[in-house]
C-alpha cells in the first residue's frame, strides 16, 4: 500500500507579523487562534474582512486640534493624542501622565488583547494620586486617520486611594477610513475612589475593538458611558471586577448604528465580594439595515451576598431591516441577592407619535423629539452637564440623518 | 366649520363609520352619544388622523378645505383639536418643551416667527390657572405618574394653550370625579367663543350638566340615528340606549 503524504500549511495567524514572537506575550498570542462566529463570545460579529485586511503600522500625522474641536470642544480639558497608535507629543499635555512604553505583564487569553499587549505602540498612564481629584478632566483621543493602519494602544489608569478622575475618551477616524483600532485599557479604581469615563465614538469606516478591564476595590465607583455614534464594524468590551465590599459599577451606553453599520457591546460584571452594587442601562436606535449587539452578563459568586444588580437593554427599530441582538445572562451562586434584567426590542411607540402630531408637531419632529427622550435616559446620568448636553446633540444629529 | 358628509370609515377591514353626516357651525356646541362600540371614538379618531383607520368613503371639510387629505399634524395647525380619551405618556419630553415645540410647529406652518419666551411663559401661567393645574406637572415628562383626572386636565391645558377652532373632546368626563369634572368642563366654558366650537363625545348625560350642548346627536352602529337639543341628552339618561335601539327598529 502507498502512502501519501500530505502537508498541512497552517495559514498565517491574522496580525501575527505585528508581534515580537521571542517575547512572551508575542508566545501567548500566537498559541490563540483568530475568533470566529462559532464562538459563542463572537456570534452575532462576523471579523472576516478585518481577518483578511492588508494593514501596516503608520505614523501618518493627519489630526489637527481643529478636527477634535469640532467634535468636542478641548476648553477646559487635558489633551492627549493617540493617533494611528502613535502619540502626538505636538498636540498633548502630559503634565501628570507618562507615556505607557512597557509590554503589559498580562498574558489575556482574549485575542484582541494578547494582539494589543504583544505588539502596542503606546498608551498613557495615568495615576491618580490619593485624595486628590484631577485639575482637569481628560480627554484621550484615540484615532485611525491612515485607513490601512493598525493602532494599538494600550492604557493604564489608576484612581489611587479616595481620588477623584473624569475621562472623556474620543474613539475617532476618518469618515472613509478603514483603519483598525485596537485599544485596550486597564483600569484600577482604588478604594474610596470615583472614576467616572465618557466613550464617545466617531469612526466612520474603521474597525474597532475595545476592551477594558476593570477593577474596582472597596468603596470605590466605577461608571462608564459608552456612545456609539458612527462605526462600521465596532465590537467594545467591558470587563468588571467588584473586588471589595461596597464597590460600585455603573456601566451606561447608548448605540445609534445607521447605514449598515453594527455595533456590538459586551458587558461582564462579576459580583466578586459581598454589598456590592452594579447598573447597567444600555439603549440603541437603529436604522437602515443596521445591526446592534448587547450581551451583558452578571456574574454573582457565592460570597457576594446583599449583592444588588440590574441591567436593562431597550432598543428602538426605525426601519424593518435594523437588527437587534440582545442577550442577557445571569449567573447566581449566592442566595441573598436583588439581581434583574429586562430586555425590549421594538418599534417607535405609534400611541406617542401619534399623540405628538396630533398637537400640530411634524412626524420627523416627533420621532426626533422621541427617540432624544428615549437616550437622554442614559445620557443625563452623565455627570457634566456640559457634555451631556453635546452628546444629545451629536445623537439627534445622527438622527436626522438618517 | 366643519362639514362630514357620508363619511365611512373601517379598522382591519371592520366597518364601524357607515355614512356619517353632521354639520358644526362656528359658536356650536355639539354632543355625540351613544352606547359602547357605536363608533363614537372611531369617529374622533379620524377626524384626528389617526392612520390605523381607513376611510373608505365620504368627504370632511373643515374651514373649506378637504380634511381627510391632510397630515395629522396639518389638521392640527388648521385649528383642530382632539382631547384624547387616553391621553398617552411620553416619558423624556417634558409638558414644556412638548407645548412649545407643539406651539412654534403650528406657528411655522402659519408662516409666523416663533413663539417668544416671555409670551409663552405668560401665556402658561395663565392658562394652567385656569385647569387648576399644579406647576410640577408642567415641568414633569408629557401625563407620565399622572392621574386620571389631572391627565384630562392636561388634555384642556394643552387645549387652552393652543387655541384651537375646533375642539373634540373624547370621552374627557370617563375616569373623574365630580370636582374634576367640574374643574374640566369650567375650562372648556370659559375657552368657549362664538368663533370657536366644541364637539363633546360622550358615553352619559352627566357632562352635558356642566358644558350644556346646542345639538345632541345619537351615534348607533355607525349611523347618526336622532339629533335633538340638549333635552335628548335627558331623555337617553332617563331611558336608556334602549329605547332609542327600539325607536330605530320601529321606525
Amino acid at each position: 500500500m502507498e502512502l501519501t503524504q500530505t502537508t498541512i500549511v497552517a495559514k498565517p495567524l491574522p496580525f501575527a507579523d505585528f508581534v515580537s514572537p521571542e517575547s512572551k506575550q508575542g508566545q501567548n498570542f500566537l498559541n490563540l487562534s483568530f475568533p470566529t462566529t462559532r464562538n459563542e463570545y463572537w456570534k452575532y460579529t462576523r471579523l472576516g474582512k478585518l481577518k483578511t485586511a492588508k494593514l501596516k503600522v503608520s505614523q501618518t500625522s493627519n489630526i489637527t486640534v481643529e478636527t477634535i474641536n469640532n467634535i468636542v470642544a478641548i476648553d477646559g480639558y487635558q489633551l492627549v493624542v493617540f493617533e494611528n497608535g502613535f502619540l502626538r507629543n505636538d498636540l498633548s499635555d502630559l503634565t501628570g501622565i507618562e507615556e505607557n512604553k512597557m509590554l503589559s505583564n498580562k498574558l489575556s487569553n482574549e485575542y484582541f488583547t494578547a494582539l494589543s499587549d504583544a505588539s502596542f505602540t503606546s498608551g498613557i498612564n495615568l495615576k491618580v494620586k490619593a485624595n486628590t481629584a484631577l485639575t482637569k478632566p481628560l480627554l484621550l483621543v484615540n484615532s485611525s486617520s491612515d485607513s490601512e493602519s493598525i493602532s494599538n494602544i494600550n492604557h493604564n489608569i489608576t484612581t489611587q486611594q479616595g481620588s477623584e478622575a473624569m475621562v472623556c475618551m474620543l474613539d475617532l477616524a476618518a469618515a472613509d477610513g478603514s483603519g483598525f483600532l485596537n485599544s485596550v485599557t486597564r483600569i484600577n479604581a482604588e478604594s474610596s475612589s470615583n472614576l467616572e469615563v465618557v466613550n464617545l465614538q466617531v469612526l466612520g469606516k474603521a474597525t474597532a475593538i475595545q476592551n477594558i478591564y476593570v477593577d474596582v476595590a472597596e468603596d470605590a465607583s466605577f461608571k462608564h458611558f459608552g456612545f456609539s455614534l458612527i462605526g462600521q464594524l465596532t465590537r467594545n468590551n467591558i470587563n468588571v471586577n467588584l473586588n471589595k465590599t461596597g464597590a460600585y459599577a455603573e456601566l451606561n451606553g447608548v448605540y445609534v448604528p445607521s447605514s449598515s453599520h453594527h455595533i456590538d457591546n459586551h458587558t461582564y460584571i462579576d459580583h466578586i465580594a459581598p454589598n456590592c452594587n452594579s447598573s447597567e442601562l444600555y439603549r440603541g436606535i437603529l436604522s437602515n439595515t443596521a445591526t446592534g449587539v448587547f450581551n451583558g452578563k452578571v456574574m454573582v459568586r457565592q460570597a457576594a451576598q446583599k449583592t444588588n444588580a440590574f441591567q436593562a437593554n431597550n432598543n428602538i427599530l426605525l426601519s424593518d431591516k435594523a437588527t437587534m441582538n440582545s442577550k442577557p445572562e445571569l449567573e447566581i451562586y449566592a442566595d441573598d441577592v436583588k439581581c434583574s434584567h429586562g430586555s425590549t426590542t421594538g418599534q417607535m411607540d405609534k400611541d406617542a407619535l401619534f399623540y405628538l402630531q396630533a398637537r400640530g408637531i411634524k412626524k420627523t419632529a416627533a420621532v426626533k423629539l422621541l427617540v432624544t427622550a428615549f437616550a437622554d435616559d442614559v445620557v443625563s446620568r452623565v455627570s457634566d452637564e456640559h457634555l451631556a448636553e453635546l452628546i444629545n446633540a451629536m445623537i439627534e444629529k445622527q438622527i436626522s440623518e438618517n | 366649520m366643519l362639514q362630514i358628509k357620508n363619511l365611512e370609515a373601517s379598522i382591519e377591514e371592520k366597518q364601524i363609520l357607515k355614512g356619517i353626516n353632521l354639520e358644526i357651525k362656528r359658536g356650536e356646541v355639539h354632543a355625540i352619544m351613544g352606547p359602547n362600540g357605536s363608533g363614537k371614538s372611531t369617529l374622533a379618531s379620524v377626524l384626528a388622523g389617526k392612520e390605523d383607520y381607513e376611510v373608505t368613503n365620504g368627504s370632511v371639510l373643515f374651514e373649506g378645505k378637504e380634511l381627510l387629505e391632510l397630515a395629522p399634524e396639518d389638521r392640527a395647525a388648521e385649528g383642530l383639536f382632539l382631547a384624547f380619551q387616553y391621553p398617552v405618556e411620553i416619558p423624556g419630553v417634558s409638558n414644556i418643551n412638548f407645548l412649545k415645540t407643539a406651539i412654534n410647529s403650528i406657528r411655522e406652518y402659519k408662516g409666523m416667527q416663533p413663539i417668544p419666551a416671555k409670551e409663552f411663559l405668560a401665556k402658561v401661567k395663565e392658562k394652567k390657572e385656569l385647569v387648576e393645574l399644579q406647576s410640577t406637572l408642567t415641568n414633569r415628562s408629557v401625563n407620565e405618574g399622572f392621574s386620571g383626572g389631572e391627565k384630562k386636565r392636561n388634555e384642556i391645558f394643552q387645549m387652552a394653550m393652543l387655541d384651537p377652532k375646533l375642539a373634540i373632546l373624547d370621552e374627557t368626563d370617563s375616569g373623574l370625579d365630580i370636582d374634576a369634572l367640574r374643574i374640566v368642563a369650567n375650562g372648556v366654558n370659559k375657552l368657549k367663543t362664538k368663533d370657536n366650537a366644541v364637539l363633546l363625545i360622550t358615553h352619559y348625560q352627566r357632562l352635558l350638566d356642566y358644558i350644556v350642548p346646542d345639538f345632541v346627536h345619537v351615534l348607533y352602529q355607525g349611523r347618526i340615528i336622532k339629533t335633538g337639543g340638549k333635552e335628548l341628552a335627558l331623555e337617553l339618561e332617563e331611558k336608556g340606549y334602549d329605547w332609542i335601539q327600539e325607536t330605530e327598529v320601529s321606525a
